[in-house]
């Protein structure tokens, strides 16, 4: 019966999506995800520089 | 084919549900109104409390006349999520039209839908010259557009159950559940929307400042270009777009939010909930990633091989920009439009149409294929591709992320390549409609027709105040279509049809 | 499957209405816009006739020029220039120009972007710029607005008194300068470097007479949004 409570437990976990409950500072974690969000972005902006850089060295 | 012909009771909660999302709209107008009172701009302001009352004189009036308790089912949602942007549109018109920048009805109509649809194509004549009240106007309909008019008109009001919601938010483009319920989903497509305004607001009215605007008009530029970086539209307060605060930090700033706008909301809400894993392991991501790395080469490329740049930071902040702005559908400009098909050789323009078709992500402000659906096409080929060549009886399963682990099935594979194929039939249907009515060549008639239907917002020149008023007619259409991602209009078109011949 | 009250022709009459109304509001918009006031903004600028001749459109890209004229600094002899060119012009051939020194004649348009050494401005060349006068004064409509970014050196930035904008017709300058298609500083940007400036006209404000007749619709169409509003309240409060 423990088993599968767990393995209950597991799969609504797994179907909600989620790793950890709710909690913590929702301004917090937006400025989290803006962070990543923005070094995603830079770095795109990275391989874009080096593209640029290398198309200057060829042509 | 049979047809239940739609009755009276049909019709009343179409146009019940279009009264409330009309009132909405007119709404829109009401902080426009309020910076034309503030700097005297009293022909403005007259044109906006005019096509305030207009538009809450017909929405009341639907809503008096058509009220009803009775439900709303799927199809009554998907008519009304289309003829909805197409009446907000024209009511949105109106203010435009009276600014006097506009030399028709029509051309204002244009302009509305692009601002609606996010997507940034105009002919306004003498931007330059128009008031504070109407630029901020113009740049608040992509914000409303890009969040979704009906999502957003209806859970301020709360109108009815947020079961009734779903049929409208599906509607009009929108698929994807963040939250169990549609009211929550939507307040936290506005949470993300409001951090956004208040950082990247910030940001970039400290970068124009420095670039060498007063206070007061680097916070208003600052408020006008977020709402069009965010919500991927494309509108600028000048003419010459973005090219105009000379700045690199203000370029930079810009490439943060159009990315930011581009990803889907789902993605937002998972990382703001902390797991970041979904961004490696989500199929839009890594679609994207590809795409958007392997177009950049190509356009980077291209301007090089074409003689335009020859310089690494010239080819970075033409060509990665220009890349970045059709990838996520914002559609800003950092050069003259005409220069795509004067000077940019053949390689990076289509790299910069493949961009723009290709699209952002599902459920984010972004247009075009949209990169769940070409990650879902790739993955349906290569799986058939594994069918092919593997023995007769083995059982091929492939699987896909998209907030948690899916299986690839049949009809959602079939269904992204039949979005995509409307998509292709429509760029390439518009393209044309543009060679028939004018003189361009068929790579700019094919550009235009992309930038529209995806809902971009760069041009080669081809749109324009003078452009025939079959292909303006095109181009709206398209960008109505392509807001709507189709569904919708079909269904309207066949509830027109049921109407007329369906049985009872 | 049967279906009660089946659309009628009663129905039918009452969207026709309904569309015959829309009509109607859209001619009444139409008609609000072009009895809106119009003032005649389009004196002559004086001493454009004097600078050199527009170099016509269309002209081919191919065409030969004189070698490039790059100014040395020191140099005491005035730098003339290729041809008096448009912004169209520049963008349909900038290969064509690149390296040259051109003549170029508009309005000062949005913002004076100050660096070291001087500033960046927009000067536009339309039919707003230099023919009708800003919208909505007028129903002459030539097209988007249409000019190149010009770097003014520190000297004659003060030439400039205004930038056009909604209130403003600004200064028109005619410049000598030496065109770039791929300006380094400025991230590739296509550009006019200013050797020298003239004002022709300097900036003025423009009147903006209130419309009266769109004022007195706006409020009364507020007066009937308002009443409609409340009755829906009060219905919605029986209900």
């Amino acid at each position: 019966m423990k088993g599968v409570r767990r393995d209950v437990l597991l799969h609504s976990r797994r179907a909600l999506g989620r790793r950890r409950p709710e909690a913590g500072n929702p301004f917090l974690e937006g400025l989290v995800g803006i962070a990543i969000v923005s070094a995603v972005a830079v770095g795109f902006g990275i391989v874009g520089f080096i593209a640029a850089a290398l198309t200057a060295l060829f042509f | 084919m049979l047809l239940i012909r739609p009755d009276r009771d049909d019709l009343r909660i179409i146009g019940y549900y279009i009264g409330k999302i009309l009132t909405g709209v007119g709404l829109l107008q009401i902080p426009p109104a309020l910076l034309a009172l503030a700097r005297s701009e009293w022909n403005s302001l007259a044109a906006f409390v005019f096509g305030t009352s207009l538009a809450i004189i017909v929405g009341q009036s639907a809503e008096l006349r058509l009220h009803t308790r009775r439900p709303l089912e799927w199809s009554h949602g998907m008519v009304t999520a289309a003829l909805s942007w197409l009446l907000a549109a024209i009511m949105a018109a109106v203010p435009l039209y009276l600014s006097g920048h506009f030399s028709s009805f029509l051309d204002a109509l244009f302009d509305s839908m692009s601002g609606l649809t996010t997507s940034g194509l105009s002919v306004l004549q003498d931007l330059d010259h128009l008031t504070w009240s109407m630029n901020l106007y113009r740049h608040i309909l992509h914000f409303a557009g890009g969040q979704g008019i009906i999502i957003v008109v209806l859970t301020l009001f709360a109108a009815s159950g947020s079961a009734q919601l779903g049929t409208l938010y599906a509607g009009e483009g929108r698929d994807e559940r963040i939250m169990p319920n549609i009211i929550r989903t939507a307040r936290f497509i506005y949470t993300v929307a409001a951090v956004y305004l208040v950082l990247g607001t910030s940001a970039l009215a400290v970068a124009m400042m420095v670039a060498g605007l007063p206070p007061g008009s680097a916070l208003f530029e600052a408020v006008n270009i977020f709402m069009a970086a965010f919500d991927t539209g494309g509108f600028a307060p000048h003419s010459t777009s973005i090219a105009y605060y000379h700045s690199a930090s203000v370029e930079g700033v810009i490439t943060i939010l159009m990315f930011a706008g581009t990803l889907s909301f789902g993605l937002h809400h998972e990382l703001w909930r902390g797991d970041r894993r979904e961004l490696f392991r989500n199929l839009e991501t890594r679609t994207l990633t590809f795409t958007l790395v392997a177009l950049t080469a190509l356009g980077i490329v291209g301007l090089g091989r074409a003689g335009t740049f020859t310089e690494p930071l010239s080819l970075f902040r033409k060509g990665f920009f220009t890349i970045i702005s059709a990838h996520t559908g914002t559609g800003f400009a950092v050069n003259n439009s005409v220069l795509y098909a004067t000077d940019w050789g053949q390689l990076a323009p289509a790299a910069v149409v493949g961009a723009m078709a290709l699209g952002g992500m599902a459920s984010s402000t972004a247009g075009g294929f949209k990169a769940i659906r070409v990650g879902l096409s790739m993955k349906g080929l290569v799986r058939d591709i594994r069918k092919v060549l593997l023995p007769e009886n083995a059982l091929v399963v492939s699987t896909y992320h998209q907030r948690t682990r899916q299986i690839l099935r049949d009809d959602t594979v079939r269904s992204a390549t039949t979005i995509v194929l409307l998509f292709l039939l429509t760029y390439l249907g518009g393209a044309m409609v543009g060679l028939m009515t004018t003189d361009a060549a068929f790579t700019e008639a094919l550009f235009e027709s992309v930038s529209a239907t995806a809902n971009v917002g760069l041009s080669v020149g081809i749109t324009s105040p003078d452009m025939p008023v079959l292909l303006e007619l095109t181009y709206i259409a398209q960008m109505w279509a392509g807001r709507l991602e189709f569904m919708a209009i079909f269904a309207m078109v066949g509830y027109g049809l049921a109407l007329m011949r369906g049985r009872t | 499957m049967s279906r009660d009250r089946p659309v009628s022709a009663q129905a039918v009459r009452q969207v026709a209405g309904a569309i015959v109304v829309v009509l109607g509001v859209i001619a009444y918009i139409v008609w609000l816009r072009q009895i809106a006031p119009q003032i005649d903004l389009a004196p002559p600028i004086p001493g454009l006739a004097e600078v050199s001749a527009l170099v016509g459109d269309p002209l081919s890209c191919d065409a030969v020029l004189p070698d490039p004229l790059i100014p040395q600094p020191g140099v005491g002899e005035p730098v003339s220039p290729v041809a008096r060119i448009s912004s169209a012009t520049a963008n349909a051939c900038p290969r064509l120009w690149d390296g040259r020194v051109v003549g170029y004649v508009g309005e000062v348009v949005g913002h004076v972007f100050a660096r070291d050494g001087g500033a960046w401005i927009q000067i536009n060349d339309d039919g707003y710029a230099l023919q009708s006068g800003p919208l909505p004064n007028h129903l002459d409509f030539d097209g988007t607005n249409s000019g190149l970014f010009v770097w003014l050196p520190s000297e004659f930035v003060a030439l400039v008194t205004h930038p056009g904008e909604s209130r403003w017709q600004g200064d028109v300058l005619a410049i000598t300068a030496l065109f770039m298609r791929n300006d380094l500083t400025e991230g590739g940007q296509l550009t006019l470097r200013a050797i020298h400036v003239t004002s022709l006209a300097p900036a003025r404000s423009v009147p903006r007479p209130i419309h009266g007749r769109l004022a007195i619709s706006a409020l009364l169409a507020m007066m009937v949004a308002g009443a409609l509003i409340m009755r829906e309240r009060q219905l919605h409060e029986d209900r």
